[in-house]
């Protein structure tokens, strides 16, 4: 029931977002057409203007959109004239889509290890070196950690391909330079609640009953560790998936990343609120799964 | 044009993506994370299935930005340009050796006694790509096009030069039939111009005037590049066309000249960051960097000195405005003042280091065989006296004011920072930075909403025109609020003028007046190119100071 | 020194202490923030003033090197530290007040208020930052720095500097909100928050007395983990004109100019080494001080 309840409030939650982002664009100061050469005549501006709408008034702009929005159609692109919406995310997300899901698959497969070391053996040297890996992740900025792999990996040895998209080599680098950053915070938030539940009576219990260690780890102590990594999934995992605008750009790959920053720098509304529908309907349907991900983890997390 | 999947060689990947699964479970096992890896691999497979590798392309090009649109009427950026010319051409085109017009889709012209109306002869074996003749008709047509303020083209305003485009433009005259241009057979095409136009060839290369297809255009509207089956009038056709990534260009068998293009299939990528640009060049994976923006300036020292970086002038010019509504730049003498204590020679040596030419002439030199007068050069002691005269003896009372730049370089923050320390230091008067976005920058410029403002202009043709015509009382991108009624009566009497000594000499005199009179600016140098090109790897590019790289004449070296 | 006679304060600190590389973050914390506090006016140069040796590798005289302008990297080093720290910690706390409140509140009461709640910080999230720090510091600044010349003159330059604070702690608490909220949501049916709701002890005990403790832990390392996205946002804003006004700089503009040294062509490396150091080196020290600080504030440590 409750689960109907959240799904059949996301589109009303997506339209809210919507609209927010819509007149919040609008804020902003210049316009789309605003270039370096004034117009040729004020006829030419008009024109423009009036092809895009942009001379009707913003509350009959907000009908166009929503009458297009419910068809499905987001609307021609300000900024690349010959794409719509639909286009551009037809082709970036799926690209964006393959780089965040790969890079979410490392951040767990490096930050689940290194986190749950680090709690075991909290404190001795198997953390310090799973540490060390990871915060490599959070005090490194990923503007300079991607170019730092390309230049050892790509310029100097010569292992991978330095840019550009479309075969496995080339996916190899992106995804662990977008995966380590992520990796970083999954870590320290295992560590953390599994160092925190490892202090818990019933785990005292289960040692006295004589569980194994191994088995008392891995079947008693982590499921409800992970329910800080969890919280976090929803929106690292939307993140991921609407693409990183600094790896994108560092490996000149057709994501949404670019997408996202560009359209703003450039007033580009349609496409930004698109890309903001995408992100935002992402968003809610992974807290949804998150949330219900909750009360399998932990039981006690059922509301009374 | 459908986009072909993201991700091509599907047996690799899959092997690749299995390998990647395993490694991960096998670091956890747990159960949790084997779901999502299976998930992930379900995932890769059913993204992976059906695709094939996209086969090699005979030339790749980095063009720098994406392009926002390639209508060549439409289009204002040099990207964009560059494209636009591949798939249309106009009745004269760029020559790849020195970026002058010569013949294109027209043979030969001649020009009447009084200078004002041309007759183009059509070349009979031109042809769109779907073999479909090019005729004088379609010339008519997409020139009216193109004026017609419907069309919201923004260089409409090149048309000005030809009977009735002004009015056109302006709305004035409803009509676009009335455009000074009509065809007097399938072949011939005759040209009436306002006024004689010393350059008017110069400018029937650029892409305002391009021939774009009719049917296509009234068949789709807007969409009609992506259309299938485009027609297109230049020496190459669109093949497909990937966001952010590349444009497929395949060699038109049909153009008049196909068997001179070089290169049959060109990849144009598309990218933001200079560092890879530069990387994918290294590696080889880019034969030759078009755009000079893909050019990373910490390195310019180091990449001057390779054989493979070649340096041309080009035609833009980096300077500053003032708003002369504002006081106390409402004042000519402190403008002066101002312009008299920059030290441009240390601008180009220790910021640019590209190997600019200091300029304290706004038309940079050279341009279609002009010679600048001098303006403002350095003279510490002539601008205190100026601003003494002005009422700021020694800069005390002078406000704080703003230069404002773009932020996305730190290129103009630093040119910035020099010119700061020398007003400090040589006048005593305060200067703020203030960096702003892209779109606010431009939205103040026109507004007139700042103290000082970092400016550039890159010509439009090969003539000192397309730099003076800016300040201009009623020009659009004038944006100081400068007018001189003297200023705007000698540009116009050079442009009725046909000989080129005397019209160059009154440009002459209205340029000293600008730059030593009004000084609503403060020009610092004229701007460089560079180009990555291994002449071992690539033939067919030559510097030229309109920086126009024809793609036809380009080929890959084998090796 | 006598067990007894301790408070649960003291004992924390004792737990501190004795936690090595806790102790060594925090001395090392303490060094980097004397050094940027004290340093610059030790005989430094003014970190804006350019010099005839641009781009010089460190050296007697200039021990970080020079940047284009032949300004010392040392000066501007600690200058930058100084200002993205500042950034950074307030950012970070402003993330926590906000966040923790919102996500204790929206866990403990539960039902409507908790979906609205989220619900929010969903929108919130969803929608593009920089937009509104865009509009927030395009629309305020100028106010501020009026008000501020007519109240307190001596800081109206930091106008921007107050107004990022504000801006990068907005955009920061949404995590947190939503972290603590699931932290508290496992707590909140455990036998001793029943048992004193039995006792009868109003929500604000419980909250402050009971849970506030129990999500400190992480708390604590989400807000350490907050400081340097807070720092690189800020120079991400620099792109947008809404960064730190130049030729000031902040740790994250120098990184940034730092990073475009990885180039196989020409690096002069002191300009991207000495910055990311001086930033790797404060967030290990923080990781560490918050690990420190999460175990000694354990109650559940005491055996």
């Amino acid at each position: 029931m409750k689960l109907i309840r959240r799904l059949l409030a996301i589109p009303l939650l997506v339209w809210i977002v919507a609209t927010l982002a819509f007149f919040l664009m609008r804020a902003a100061p210049g316009g789309p057409f605003d270039r370096e050469r004034a117009p040729a005549s004020r006829e030419v501006e008009a024109a423009l203007q009036a092809r895009y709408h942009l001379d009707e008034s913003l509350g009959r702009q907000y009908l166009r959109f929503l009458a297009g929005l419910v068809q499905g159609d987001l609307g021609p692109s300000f900024k690349y004239r010959h794409h719509t919406v639909n286009d551009i995310l037809a082709q970036a997300l799926p690209v964006s889509l393959t780089l965040g899901w790969l890079a979410f698959g490392t951040a767990l497969g490096i930050g689940i290890p290194t986190g749950f070391i680090g709690a075991v053996h909290r404190g001795r040297w198997p953390d310090w070196a799973g540490s060390f890996l990871v915060l490599a992740g959070v005090c490194i900025p990923t503007f300079v950690l991607a170019p730092l792999l390309v230049l050892i990996f790509s310029l100097r040895l010569g292992w991978f391909p330095v840019a550009l998209w479309g075969s496995i080599p080339q996916v190899l680098l992106p995804t662990f330079a977008l995966g380590l950053y992520f990796a970083a915070r999954v870590s320290r938030l295992l560590r953390e609640g599994l160092s925190e539940t490892l202090r818990a009576p019933f785990i005292l219990t289960a040692r006295a009953k004589g569980l194994g260690e191994f088995e008392l780890l891995l079947r008693h102590a982590l499921r409800p560790s992970l329910l800080p990594v969890v919280s976090y999934c929803g929106p690292m995992l939307a993140d991921l998936l609407t693409g990183s605008f600094v790896i994108e750009r560092v490996f000149q790959i057709p994501g949404t990343g670019a997408f996202f920053v560009n359209s703003f720098f450039s007033r580009d509304y349609p496409l930004m609120v698109g890309l903001v529908i995408v992100y935002s309907a992402l968003l809610l349907l992974l807290n949804l799964a998150t949330d219900f991900a909750y009360r399998w983890l932990d039981p006690r997390t059922r509301h009374a | 044009m459908r986009p072909l999947a993201p991700l091509q060689n599907a047996p690799a990947s899959m092997h690749g993506a299995f390998l990647f699964s395993v490694l991960t479970c096998a670091a956890v096992g747990r159960r949790l994370l084997q779901s999502i890896q299976l998930i992930q691999f379900a995932f890769l497979l059913a993204l992976f299935a059906g695709c094939r590798p996209l086969p090699p392309a005979d030339l790749v090009l980095h063009n720098g930005r994406e392009p926002e649109t390639i209508d060549p009427h439409l289009l204002t950026g040099q990207a964009d340009g560059r494209i636009g010319s591949a798939l249309f051409e106009g009745l004269t085109r760029y020559d790849p050796v020195s970026g002058n017009a010569i013949a294109g889709l027209a043979q030969g012209w001649t020009l009447s006694p009084d200078g004002r109306t041309y007759t183009f002869q059509l070349r009979t074996n031109a042809a769109w790509s779907t073999g479909k003749a090019i005729t004088s008709t379609d010339v008519v047509w997409s020139w009216q096009r193109a004026v017609n303020p419907l069309t919201a083209a923004d260089y409409a305003s090149q048309y000005f030069y030809v009977e009735n485009g002004e009015a056109i433009c302006n709305g004035t005259e409803r009509d676009p039939g009335k455009l000074g241009v009509r065809a007097l057979g399938p072949h011939t095409l005759e040209v009436r111009l306002v006024n004689p136009t010393p350059f008017f060839l110069e400018l029937l290369a650029s892409r305002v005037f391009a021939i774009v297809p009719r049917e296509t255009l009234e068949k789709y509207g807007d969409q009609w590049i992506r259309s299938p089956g485009l027609p297109c009038s230049g020496p190459y056709t669109l093949e497909f066309w990937r966001v952010n990534d590349r444009i497929r260009l395949r060699r038109n068998p049909h153009y008049w000249d196909a068997t001179n293009v070089q290169s049959a299939v060109v990849d144009v990528l598309a990218g933001d960051s200079a560092h890879t640009t530069l990387n994918l060049y290294l590696t080889g994976a880019v034969d030759f960097i078009i755009d000079k923006d893909m050019f990373p300036t910490e390195l310019a020292e180091a990449l001057r000195e390779r054989p493979d970086f070649h340096r041309y002038d080009y035609l833009g010019s980096y300077f500053i405005r003032f708003n002369t509504t504002r006081k106390p730049f409402d004042d000519p003498r402190v403008r002066r003042a101002l312009g008299l204590v920059i030290n441009r020679q240390r601008i180009v040596g220790r910021i640019t280091r590209m190997g600019e030419r200091p300029a304290s002439h706004i038309v940079p030199d050279g341009t279609g065989g002009y010679h600048p007068p001098a303006g403002l050069e350095e003279d510490a002691t002539t601008a205190r006296r100026l601003l003494a005269e002005a009422g700021f003896e020694g800069g005390k009372g002078f406000p704080s004011f703003e230069y404002s730049f773009n932020a996305e370089t730190k290129l103009h923050e630093h040119i910035g920072v020099e010119i700061q320390a020398a007003f400090r230091e040589q006048l005593g008067i305060r200067m703020e930075l203030r960096p702003l976005e892209w779109k606010t920058y431009l939205n103040n410029m026109s507004k007139l909403d700042y103290d000082l403002m970092r400016s550039s202009w890159i010509g439009d043709y090969n003539d000192p025109n397309t730099f003076l015509d800016l300040f201009l009382s009623t020009g659009g991108n004038n944006r100081t609020g400068w007018r001189d009624e003297v200023y705007d009566q000698l540009i116009q009497a050079a442009n009725a003028t046909l000989e080129r000594q005397p019209r160059f000499e009154l440009l002459a005199k209205a340029e000293a007046r600008l730059l030593n009179v009004g000084a609503p600016i403060v020009p610092l140098f004229s701007y460089v190119g560079f180009y990555a090109l291994d002449t071992n790897r690539v033939a067919g590019v030559h510097g030229n100071l309109l920086d126009e790289h024809p793609f036809w004449a380009i080929r890959r070296i084998p090796r | 020194m006598p067990e007894a006679a301790s408070s649960p304060a003291g004992r924390a600190w004792r737990r501190f202490r004795h936690n090595r590389p806790a102790l060594t973050g925090a001395i090392l914390l303490v060094l980097v923030l004397a050094a940027v506090l004290v340093g610059p006016s030790l005989g430094l140069p003014d970190p804006n003033l350019a010099s005839e040796s641009p781009f010089t590798p460190p050296g007697p005289g200039h021990w970080f090197g020079t940047d284009i302008h032949g300004r010392d990297l040392l000066v501007r080093t600690l200058v930058g530290t100084r200002i993205s720290l500042l950034v950074g910690l307030t950012g970070a706390a402003v993330s926590v007040v906000i966040g923790v409140a919102w996500g204790l509140v929206a866990a403990y009461a539960g039902g409507r208020t908790d979906s609205i709640l989220m619900r929010t910080v969903d929108v919130l999230y969803a929608l593009p930052n920089i937009i509104f720090v865009m509009l927030v510091i395009g629309l305020t600044e100028t106010h501020l720095i009026r008000w501020l010349q007519s109240v307190a003159p001596s800081i109206a330059g930091s106008a921007r500097l107050l107004l990022l604070f504000i801006c990068l702690g907005a955009v920061s608490w949404l995590n947190m909100a939503r972290i603590v909220r699931g932290q508290v949501l496992s707590l909140r049916n455990r036998p001793f928050i029943l048992a004193s709701r039995v006792l009868g002890a109003p929500a604000s005990f419980i909250l402050r007395r009971h849970l506030l403790p129990n999500v400190a832990g992480v708390v604590i390392v989400y807000a350490t983990l907050t400081v340097p996205a807070v720092i690189l946002y800020e120079s991400f804003l620099s792109f947008l004109g809404l960064g730190i006004r130049p030729p000031d700089a902040s740790l994250g503009t120098l990184i940034e100019d730092g990073a475009r040294q990885l180039n196989p062509i020409h690096i002069r490396w002191w300009l991207l080494a000495f910055p990311a150091g001086i930033l790797a080196t404060t967030l290990l020290a923080l990781h560490h001080v918050g690990d420190g600080l999460r175990d000694a504030l354990d109650p559940r440590s005491e055996n």
